[in-house]
């Protein structure tokens, strides 16, 4: 059973929090069930997700976290991988692209506002032994892609379409290849856990371009400025979540 | 047998209208227009109800409305030319979870009840040699009432209906192959019971984590075993009231 210790001026949210501990690499079933379960609790409490969020945004190693992409942005809101648990909270951008791509770890999310429709892929061709990891680490973004991937659409099949929802949930292994076309304003809580591969693949179907995703820490400098979210960034997107309801 | 009996009779629905469904094409490219037939016809409880009670009369649907180990099926049109099978899917017994991949692809309605959505890493080859410890669950969500999806037969998925009166309306396309792949992720029956195994083509009643059969059309089935699964009129007129119970007719 988990116990809450009351520390003083620690949100309770983060006291749950601080009880979690999650087996994504050894049985990726249960810490999926589980993770779900978490989502729907701090959801589903009053006051969790404005707590979550203020600590985030006064938390310095945490705001260093938040991210803005092409097609998302997100804030981190807690960080303890060595317990198998980030939360992060995900908006979706003005863009709207088919970009079929898998992550580095596996998590589940669930929808707070907004849809999307989700598609899970059967890649006919392996681009992880097409492209071997030392040469990747060349080609980590849309304007680098990777002249060794020579993909096409019909290489990475559609097997599995679905509408997701406001109060829907999925779990992900990170060896699924996936698509998320999103509506406006879609506002999804992630919980992942840690990165069980040094990169990801992501693929543009529109140019049929390929290329690939790093940890921080092997990350490009070009890269990471580029991703790193600015303060008025971060004041843009808490105004926004507070437009959708996400947070006061 | 006359296979258009019931298109003739029913030409005034709308189903009678559709195009060809391109089942070939990308799965995003129909599923909308696919869950939006489906949702349509769901909604028309008077029309639903015609096309269960027309089933009976007409001897092609008839014979393949099937009453199941936990589950029956209800053909309620089946036009080949165009790729467009729909039937209703209800549980009569809580199921066990079962990786297998379909003969066809379709798209499913949830019209009643909920369930988790299991889906599994694609393998070389998933057939009798397959270890139980080699199909691993790649992704789950829970498919809730109102939800559609659909799936492409070479998809390796699980929908274990967990209780009696799990509904589904299913849009399919033709088959495409002889035969489907089914692996037991959970036991059945008494565990310590032997698989009924003596034919790999029928479901059996039994089964321990890891055993496998095949699932194939009607045309690979017996005289007798098609019998044994042909639905009675008894059942049907079950069926129609149960699901004027639930709200659906």
């Amino acid at each position: 059973m988990n116990v809450m210790k009351n520390t003083p001026g620690k949100a309770p949210v983060c006291e749950f929090l601080d009880t979690v501990n999650l087996d994504w690499a050894n049985d990726f079933e249960q810490a999926a069930e589980e993770s779900r379960a978490i989502l729907q609790q701090i959801c589903g409490t009053p006051g969790w997700l404005d707590d979550l969020f203020t600590h985030a945004e006064q938390d310095a190693e945490l705001r260093e976290k938040a991210e803005g992409h092409q097609l998302l942005d997100y804030i981190v809101l807690y960080d303890k991988l060595d317990r198998g648990v980030r939360l992060r909270l995900h908006l979706s951008t003005e863009d709207h692209l088919q970009r079929p791509h898998d992550h580095r770890f596996d998590f589940s999310t669930r929808v707070l506002c907004g849809s999307y429709e989700h598609c899970l892929i059967i890649p006919r061709l392996d681009p992880y032994k097409i492209s071997p990891e030392p040469q990747a680490i060349h080609y980590q973004d849309r304007f680098n892609p990777d002249p060794n991937l020579n993909l096409l659409n019909e290489d990475l099949q559609e097997s599995f379409v679905r509408q997701v929802k406001s109060g829907s949930t999925l779990s992900l292994s990170n060896n699924v290849i996936h698509t998320v076309k999103t509506a406006a304003d879609t506002v999804s809580l992630v919980l992942r856990g840690p990165a069980r591969k040094n990169r990801s693949f992501i693929f543009d179907r529109g140019s049929e371009a390929a290329w690939w995703r790093f940890g921080a820490a092997d990350e490009t400098s070009a890269r990471r400025s580029d991703k790193v979210m600015s303060d008025a960034k971060f004041q843009q997107s808490k105004e926004h979540f507070q437009r959708l309801n996400i947070i006061k | 047998m006359d296979t258009n009996k019931h298109i003739a009779t029913h030409w005034d629905c709308f189903l009678a209208d559709l195009n060809a469904i391109d089942w070939e094409s990308p799965l995003s490219s129909f599923h909308g227009s696919n869950s939006e037939i489906l949702r349509k016809l769901a909604g028309d409880k008077p029309l639903m109800k015609r096309l269960i009670l027309g089933a009976l009369e007409d001897p092609y649907l008839w014979s393949k409305c099937e009453e199941d180990i936990n589950e029956d099926k209800i053909v309620l049109w089946d036009d080949v030319e165009k790729g467009m099978r729909i039937r209703l899917r209800m549980s009569t017994q809580p199921q066990q979870r079962l990786a297998h991949s379909h003969r066809f692809t379709f798209t499913n309605l949830v019209m009643r009840g909920s369930y988790t959505h299991w889906h599994y890493d694609r393998l070389p080859s998933f057939d009798e040699k397959t270890r139980l410890d080699d199909v691993k669950t790649s992704a789950q969500h829970v498919d809730r009432e109102g939800d559609t999806f659909s799936i492409h037969h070479e998809a390796l998925h699980s929908t274990p209906f967990p209780e009696n009166g799990t509904v589904s309306l299913v849009l399919r396309g033709n088959p495409i192959k002889e035969r489907a792949p089914v692996m037991f992720k959970e036991a059945r029956g008494r565990t310590d019971a032997l698989a009924d195994l003596r034919n790999n083509e029928i479901e059996p009643e039994h089964a321990q984590k890891g055993d496998f059969f095949w699932r194939v059309g009607e045309d690979r089935e017996s005289t007798s075993r098609r019998a044994e699964r042909q639905m009675t009129q008894e059942k049907l007129d079950f069926w129609v009231k149960e699901l004027e119970k639930f709200g659906l007719l």
